[in-house]
């Protein structure tokens, strides 16, 4: 039955002449973007846009000592560079003369040295009153870096040593680049430092290439997002129309009396826009890989993951809208806290905070672009937003099932949240509003990540306090907590020792999960201290949630008291916040 | 046999079908009227499994809906009110697809698409796209939707409204051919024509089923005289005082040559009068009047 459905749906869509004018303007945009996208990436390669000089082919003149070698290879590619190949007295009388901007003296066995994993040194001789010799420079430098990275972890890929930890890349004892400043002449030096590693057969050029490209392909890697998210966030609001147009024209009438479950409806319209999208990405990547901007078909796997967590939004706003004027206004909101989200969690993950930005499923779109992704990686930023996504399908069709989504009128949100509130009662017993609180303080720890997340990224581009942070989550984790004995106050009235009460169980709900999710992650990151945070958590912060929503419950059961009680809630957890961050400082 | 116990339809706080308890039997017409907004959409698209009660049960065939939707669904075919289709797709592709939603095996697809568009009366539009069908058309196709897999059990939900005479006219007959062997619920709100074709009649308004039962017994519990228009020869003083002496006849109206007569029974008038007739008609309310006297104002 789904397979007809998607059959069908999908003929209607091929055959849609908007889909269709969609469709060719998404090729055209894509065409276009692949050559500006090409010398965006060449650019970045050169550091045409990450350095603060202008300038393009040639604009910086400069010398080098040497033969030529695996070194100079890589610096030859720059187009920025125009080379002089000269002696190193000849050399310094340009740079005096300001002729050429920098001046690189290679050791005369570089090559051999560097194979034997040996140390050799190359110097770098500027001259401070060029201003050329500045951008020169750092370019240089920058190259010299990722060549020694490459070095290193070639080095350490032949000895089959693990994973090359972080501070022996960045920070090998013997290495440091000095710019000692002259009147007339400055200069860098930066040996590359390889002592006392035997011969051995290695890749070595591969690896060395690899490392230096990395360092531009991080970014590069982030513009081939941009092409490859388009189809999806085109084909999000396509799941929106299918689901829409059926209630505006009318139609879904015919579909609702048909010998169906009503979720499979739903199912179909999700799989067959999921296939559309599964049909660009595949053509997209293919496509992308032919021409050498991916380095990796593979990351077809996390863009399809985005691809289904943003269909399981665009499909519960489908779902959940009355007509299109309705759900514009909600994809317009949701696209661009999305894109916020998405891509604000790549930037961390491009600036360097992989472990905030690695629940991302785009963070894996450019580990995998690098080669530098595991498993773990992997499932840290596949799992969350699955099961984010799992949770948002079933939460559509349970309200597809619904019949006054297509006939009106249409629940708000709190009528749903209330009316599941309502099947929690357990025959109104006298315990019924504590077990209320308690259940939707466990749900109340999701709906607080998600909106952490959400909201603490903004907050992070437009200020940068930490004390902003620290507010907004109190304020949001309080009001997550609350909704439970909001909850329980619509079916029980709560007198204030009941409310509470009923805040407190919300609070230990939430205080509980928070625990246990955050104990799981400490047991991954320091096994030995897993107990004892746990344990000290469990008291601390776990106290302060049922205190601070206990004292908003009395605010919720004396409607009169909920400004000032609410606000002391949250006071108080800001102040616990505060402290905690104190101690950590 | 399909039964409403005591069925409620909350829609917010607004009550559309209010403790409704029917039970209709198999192979039998029944009409749904009352005034718009009475309720009759509602109980019909409850029937149909595409809005589910407040309360109350409906079972079908045994079978309760809410438990066992999809089989029941199965057995009927629907033509919603306002009965939109895709516009993009050919009539023919239409019925096809339906058909194989409803589980017609594929290899009597065809040959169903084309009967059913030859019953009513489109074969040669089968590869038209339904963008082009006038409203007519349109009905015609959307009633072959609804037959499409061959269901027990019709539901049609106002299938005439806003159509020309002619053509509502064919789709009455069309709907009499079906008679013989479905079940059929008729929702109007146009009096004759559930009069003409159901053999039962469900009068609702408010929410509320008003009155449940065959035409004619509406008819005599809700009207308790007939009245007759007789023709004579000419009007004589004794035909008049014999009239008048029978307690079961009342005159209306004394023409010249014709009387309005009120009685419960023809037979008295007929000993009375003999071969004076020259003209008889019957001008017993039809069950508007009994319509209007329940609900208690015409419908338009
Ligand atoms: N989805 C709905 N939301 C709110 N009110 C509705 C809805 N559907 C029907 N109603 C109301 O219920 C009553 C019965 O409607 P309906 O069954 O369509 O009447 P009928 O078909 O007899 O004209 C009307 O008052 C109508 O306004
Ligand atoms: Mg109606």
């Amino acid at each position: 039955m789904i397979k007809q459905m998607v059959k069908w749906e999908l003929r209607r869509l091929f055959k849609n002449r908007k889909f269709k004018i969609a469709f060719t303007l998404q090729l055209l945009v894509i065409l276009l973007i692949i050559p500006l996208f090409g010398s965006y990436v060449k650019a970045l390669e050169e550091g045409g846009f990450f350095n603060l000089s202008v300038g393009g082919k040639g604009y910086l003149p400069i010398g080098i000592s040497s033969e030529k070698n695996s070194l100079t290879n890589i610096i030859s590619e720059n187009k920025r560079f125009d080379i002089l190949w000269i002696e190193e007295k000849e050399g310094m009388e340009l740079l005096r003369n300001g002729r050429i901007s920098a001046l690189l003296v290679i050791e005369k066995d570089f090559e051999e040295k560097i194979r034997s994993y040996r140390s050799s040194s190359v110097q770098i001789y500027i001259n401070t009153q060029n201003p050329k010799s500045v951008s020169a420079y750092s370019e240089l430098n920058s190259i010299l870096l990722g060549f020694r990275d490459g070095a290193i972890e070639a080095r350490i890929r032949d000895l089959s040593i693990a994973t090359p930890n972080i501070e022996l890349i960045f920070q090998p004892p013997t290495t440091n680049i000095e710019s000692s400043q002259n009147q007339n002449t400055a200069q860098g030096q930066g040996p590359v430092n390889t002592t006392n590693i035997p011969e051995r057969p290695s890749n070595f050029q591969e690896q060395i290439e690899r490392t230096r490209a990395s360092f531009e392909d991080e970014r590069g890697g982030y513009i081939v997002l941009l092409v490859l998210l388009l189809p999806l966030f085109l084909s999000g609001g396509m799941l929106i129309d299918l689901l829409i147009s059926e209630k505006e024209r009318r139609t879904g009438e015919m579909l609702l009396a048909l010998p169906i479950e009503r979720e499979k409806i739903f199912y179909s319209k999700f799989i067959s826009i999921m296939t559309i999208i599964l049909f660009q990405l595949l053509f997209w990547v293919l496509a992308l890989y032919f021409f050498g901007r991916i380095a990796n078909p593979l990351i077809i796997l996390p863009l399809t993951i985005t691809a289904i967590l943003l269909l399981s939004i665009t499909g519960l706003i489908g779902v959940y809208s009355k007509n299109y004027k309705d759900s514009a206004l909600i994809v317009t909101v949701t696209f661009i806290l999305l894109f916020l989200l998405l891509f604000g969690t790549s930037t961390l993950y491009v600036a360097g905070l992989k472990e905030v930005a690695a629940i991302s499923p785009l963070s894996l779109v450019i580990a995998i672009e690098n080669g530098t992704y595991s498993l773990k990686e992997a499932a840290i930023s596949i799992l969350p937003s699955l099961s984010f996504s799992l949770v948002l399908i079933y939460l559509s069709t349970v309200l597809y099932r619904k019949d006054e989504f297509y006939f009106g009128p249409r629940p708000t949100i709190s009528d749903l949240i209330f009316e599941f509130a309502g099947k929690l009662q357990f025959n109104r017993k006298i315990f019924s509003p504590y077990i209320i609180s308690l259940i939707f303080g466990f749900i109340a720890i999701f709906i607080s990540i998600v909106f952490e997340i959400f909201f603490g990224i903004i907050t992070l581009y437009f200020t940068e306090s930490i004390f902003a942070i620290l507010l907004l989550w109190a304020t949001i984790e309080e009001f997550s907590k609350s909704i439970g004995v909001f909850s329980a106050k619509k079916y029980y009235p709560l007198k204030w020792h009941e409310g509470m009460l009923a805040g407190m169980a919300s609070g230990l709900g939430f205080a509980l999960l928070e625990n246990i999710i955050f104990t799981f992650f400490t047991l991954n990151i320091f096994p030995d201290y897993a107990v004892r945070v746990f344990i000290m958590r469990t008291f601390l912060s776990g106290s302060i949630h049922i205190l601070s929503t206990g004292v908003i419950g009395i605010g919720i059961a004396e409607r009169k008291y909920l400004v000032p009680f609410f606000l002391l809630g949250i006071l108080i957890h800001f102040v616990y916040n505060l402290t905690v961050l104190q101690g950590v400082l | 046999m399909i039964e409403f116990l005591d069925v409620s339809k909350l829609f917010g706080d607004h009550k559309a079908l209010d403790n409704a308890t029917i039970r209709i039997e198999d192979g039998t017409t029944i009409g749904i009227v009352g005034p718009n907004g009475a309720g009759k959409t509602t109980l019909i698209r409850l029937l149909c499994g595409i809005l589910n009660p407040t309360s109350g049960k409906i079972i079908i065939d045994g079978l309760d809906l809410q438990k066992h939707p999809t089989e029941i669904k199965k057995k009927i075919g629907y033509l919603p009110e306002e009965p939109n289709l895709y516009e993009r797709p050919k009539a023919g592709e239409l019925l096809e697809y339906f058909g194989l939603l409803y589980g017609v095996p594929r290899n009597k697809i065809n040959q169903r698409v084309d009967e059913l568009l030859n019953l009513v009366g489109l074969s040669d539009r089968k590869d038209w796209r339904v963008s082009s069908f006038s409203k007519g058309m349109r009905q015609r196709l959307a009633i072959s939707r609804a037959l499409i897999h061959d269901p027990k059990i019709i539901v049609f939900d106002e299938p005439t409204m806003g159509l020309d005479p002619l053509t509502s006219r064919k789709i009455r007959e069309f709907i009499t051919t079906l008679k013989k062997e479905k079940t059929i619920i008729l929702c109007t709100h146009y009096m004759y024509e559930a009069e003409q074709l159901c053999d039962k009649i469900a009068i609702i308004d408010k929410g509320k089923i008003k009155a449940y039962d065959t035409v004619e017994n509406l008819k005599s519990s809700y009207i308790k005289e007939k009245t007759f228009k007789i023709g004579l020869k000419g009007i004589k003083k004794e035909i008049l005082d014999n009239i008048s002496s029978d307690e079961n006849l009342r005159i209306e109206e004394n023409g010249d040559n014709y009387l309005i007569i009120k009685t419960k029974s023809y037979e008295n008038l007929k000993n009375i009068l003999k071969e004076e007739i020259t003209y008889f008609e019957d001008l017993t309310p039809s069950l508007e009047e009994v319509f209007i006297k329940l609900v208690g104002k015409k419908d338009d």
